[in-house]
């Protein structure tokens, strides 16, 4: 019986080889027509009628920023290179003025949080970060205080 | 789509075989996720491929431009890619685990994604480098993104002059001028510096993460994006009418209570506006830009009672000849229909004075996609594709000269240090990346991804899994192979099957009609119903993947259409630049391994309405197998919402 599956495995390997078909999906995404009213992100996703979906990408959004954060917070980078990457982020999300969006701030703030810098040092980054955007410092700083 | 088609959507997902192995019975696997196999088709994977489903979101690895990179997908939108536009099966396999582990699991495939993603960017930064000093070179204008969107001289705007007004008020007189004085002394900083000194060091593995930098061009453009803002400001430059999409149509009027909210939503945008321009940031230009020309455009809406936004869409953006819509104008009605809905649905979101810019962006994106493809139609010209999120950015020539260099040997000698290091980031990345058929495909890194996020040891990955694959051996490289050995070796507590859309079609019209005669009707691509040819489809004849025995039969038909496409390619050359000839020949290909029983060409669908419903089929809960059940008797049948209008 394995001998048989092997066979029939080692046939199907050589087909793929000698047709030079490709194993793994090759991104050419933004050629079909189905983009052209929308991506798939967009319906299926972004905003169907499924909450959870539309939950779950606020949740990975979160995450990439919380994750960006915490690599700022534990290297050696300047504040322009972290704003810089926030606006590469955040314009994927469809945001472009991210110091006015409260789902970015927060997560900023848990970033700190998991990178383990103390309230004291994460008022002093915010401050810096957004000078005297009040409502910007009030986002991050409860994003912070959200994780115990 | 035809009308017997629309009629016909219900997922089933068969439930091949419901394992109840020792594995399943242990409490203390209290987590799980989907190994997915993918069945091939022609084109973008035809030996098939995989991924891995944590949930709402799934990771695969494709090749892009010869490297592996891992993507983070929801996971509706995968299948809706794969099972329905794709017409493959999907295959799922769930592999139950302890909760902490899967934790582990799900870290490791976010990590390697958020690492990859910014060697890639690494890459990307460093060709704007390039950019820039060919620019430069070449004499250009430094182009602003966002600027696009404002007349360069004409009529100054009120708004705008309210608006410096305000600013002026804020933050005292001179403010803006400092703020400009400040970044042109920064330009000068940046133009005398060396293109090649921020740090990106080519990756030496995987898991390197790049040092935390602002590169140099962007940098640039973003400080000039400032310099922008201030000179507009100056100027109270007014909105260029022609960046707008308007809605003429009458669903475009806007109501008493829509014209209320814009007006709410236009002072908050404003006082945005003004806490932007006092932000310690640099590159605080480009968001203003931005938000000051969504501000014009809200005005815009206010004084025409009609939906106006800004058009979002690049002017490079991939086309989509007229010559592939042509024939397919009844699918393009029901794209539209399908698009205005979208558009009501943004719209709904969007004056509903929901917080945040999203709203807006999705409204702009929804209007401009129905609205490109409307005047594409129209006009019979090319379409603009522009999938994901897509924010304002059209790009204008800098009102003013900026500092940069200007001797041609400084830019040259600048421009080789730059090229060299794009070579040798280029060259870390295709070693490390490289897509190989056998040794570095999606497969491979799946588990190899699988086993780093589990400390790599064989032993403790199959203490955790159930079993070790290594994605190489015994032929673990090909997706089937890779799916069996998951549901040999993994403690597999379910499999499923997703089938393709073109078999949801045919399984529907078994239903209502004489099975022999869907049969024979569906089999080739002249009756089908369930079947219009996509656009990058090849040309074949028959359908031979729920066909073993006849395959090289059907598989000789289909190579001949093939062949004669190809000829009729050869004669069209010159009229269709060998598109017709690319589809012969694709064909001819894919028909060869018909002949020895084995079946890659499925064909494709241009559009398919998706649905998150493909999602919850998934993770229903099966009826209890009894012990004599067949994958038929345990059937679950799913209609898809939003798909019968």
């Amino acid at each position: 019986m394995e001998r048989k599956l092997a066979t029939a495995l080692s046939g199907a390997a050589l087909l793929l080889l000698v047709f030079g078909t490709s194993a793994c999906s090759i991104s050419n995404s933004s050629e079909t027509l189905s983009n052209s009213i929308s991506s798939p992100f967009e319906w299926s996703s972004d905003s169907s009628d499924s909450s959870s979906d539309s939950s779950a990408g606020d949740s990975a959004y979160r995450q990439d920023v919380s994750d960006y954060t915490v690599a700022f917070a534990t290297g050696d980078g300047d504040l322009d290179a972290f704003r810089s990457g926030l606006r590469l982020l955040s314009e994927r999300r469809g945001v472009t003025n991210w110091e006015e969006d409260g789902l970015t701030l927060a997560s900023i703030g848990q970033g700190l949080n998991e990178a383990g810098w103390k309230p004291d040092a994460m008022r002093a980054f915010a401050q810096e970060l957004l000078g005297a955007n009040a409502p910007g410092l009030e986002a991050l700083q409860a994003g912070y205080a959200s994780i115990p | 789509m035809s009308r017997r088609g629309r009629a016909v959507f219900a997922a089933i997902v068969a439930q091949a075989a419901l394992c109840t192995s020792a594995f399943g019975a242990a409490d203390e696997f209290d987590a799980s996720f989907d190994y997915l196999y993918v069945e091939a088709n022609e084109g973008s994977s035809s030996g098939g491929h995989t991924a891995v489903r944590f949930g709402a979101q799934s990771y695969h690895f494709q090749n892009r431009d010869g490297l592996l990179v891992l993507d983070r997908e929801f996971t509706a939108d995968l299948l809706h890619d794969y099972a329905l536009l794709n017409n493959r099966t999907v295959r799922a396999s769930r592999v139950a685990l302890r909760e902490a582990d899967l934790r582990r699991l799900h870290d490791s495939f976010e990590r390697r994604y958020h690492r990859q993603s910014r060697q890639l960017e690494v890459g990307a930064a460093l060709r704007d480098d390039l950019e820039l000093l060919d620019r430069w070179r070449e004499g250009a204008a430094s182009e602003v993104p966002g600027l696009g969107y404002f007349e360069r001289d004409g009529t100054a705007s009120p708004a705008v002059r309210a608006l410096r007004d305000r600013l002026t008020e804020r933050y005292g007189i001179g403010f803006l001028t400092r703020r400009r004085d400040e970044a042109l002394a920064q330009l000068a900083e940046l133009a005398a510096t060396d293109p090649a000194a921020w740090p990106a060091p080519p990756p030496e593995h995987a898991s390197q993460e790049p040092p935390l930098a602002w590169p140099w061009a962007r940098r640039y453009q973003a400080v000039a994006s400032s310099v922008a803002a201030v000179d507009l400001l100056h100027a109270s430059a007014a909105l260029d009418a022609t960046t707008l999409v308007v809605r003429e149509t009458p669903s475009g009027w806007l109501v008493d209570e829509e014209l209320r909210r814009i007006r709410e939503m236009r002072a908050r945008l404003e006082d945005s506006l003004v806490r932007l321009a006092g932000s310690p940031r640099s590159d605080w230009g480009r968001p203003f830009l931005v938000g000051l020309a969504r501000l014009l455009a809200l005005d815009e809406a206010l004084a025409r009672r009609r939906l106006v936004v800004l058009d979002t869409l690049p002017a490079d953006a991939h086309q989509l000849p007229y010559r592939a819509l042509e024939p397919r104008l009844e699918r393009i009605g029901e794209i539209l229909l399908a698009g205005h809905a979208r558009i009501e649905m943004a719209r709904r979101d969007w004056s509903s004075g929901a917080p945040g810019e999203r709203p807006q962006t999705r409204l702009e994106g929804a209007i401009n996609r129905v609205h490109e493809l409307e005047a594409s139609v129209r006009e019979q010209r090319a379409l603009r594709l522009a999938p994901g999120n897509r924010v304002p950015a059209r790009p204008g020539p800098s009102r003013t000269p900026l500092p940069k260099l200007e001797d041609t040997h400084s830019i040259d000698t600048a421009r080789a240090r730059v090229a060299s290091r794009i070579d040798r980031h280029a060259a870390a990345m295709t070693a490390l990346y490289r897509y190989h058929l056998i040794t570095r495909n999606c497969v491979s890194e799946l588990f190899e991804t699988l086993n780093a996020g589990l400390g790599d040891s064989p032993e403790e990955v199959a203490e955790v899994l159930g079993g070790h694959l290594d994605g190489h051996s015994e032929f673990g490289f090909v997706p089937f192979v890779s799916a069996r050995a998951v549901d040999d070796r993994f403690r597999v507590v379910e499999q499923r099957v997703l089938p393709s859309f073109r078999e949801m079609q045919l399984a529907e019209m078994r239903r209502h009609e004489s099975p022999a005669w869907v049969a024979l009707r569906e089999s080739n691509t002249l009756t089908a119903r369930s079947y219009q040819r996509g656009y990058r489809d090849s040309a074949f004849l028959f359908f031979t993947d729920d066909r073993v025995w006849l395959r090289p039969v059907l598989g000789v038909a289909n190579l001949t259409t093939a062949v004669l496409e190809s000829l009729w390619g050869v004669v069209k050359l010159p009229a269709d630049r060998g598109e017709t000839l690319r589809a012969g020949l694709t064909g001819t290909l894919v028909s060869l391994p018909e002949l020895a029983f084995f079946n890659i060409r499925k064909g494709s669908n241009d559009w398919v309405m998706p649905s998150g419903s493909l999602v919850e089929a998934l993770d229903r809960p099966l009826p209890a197998a009894s012990a004599d059940a067949t994958p038929a008797d345990q059937s679950v049948e799913t209609e898809l919402p939003g798909w019968s209008r």
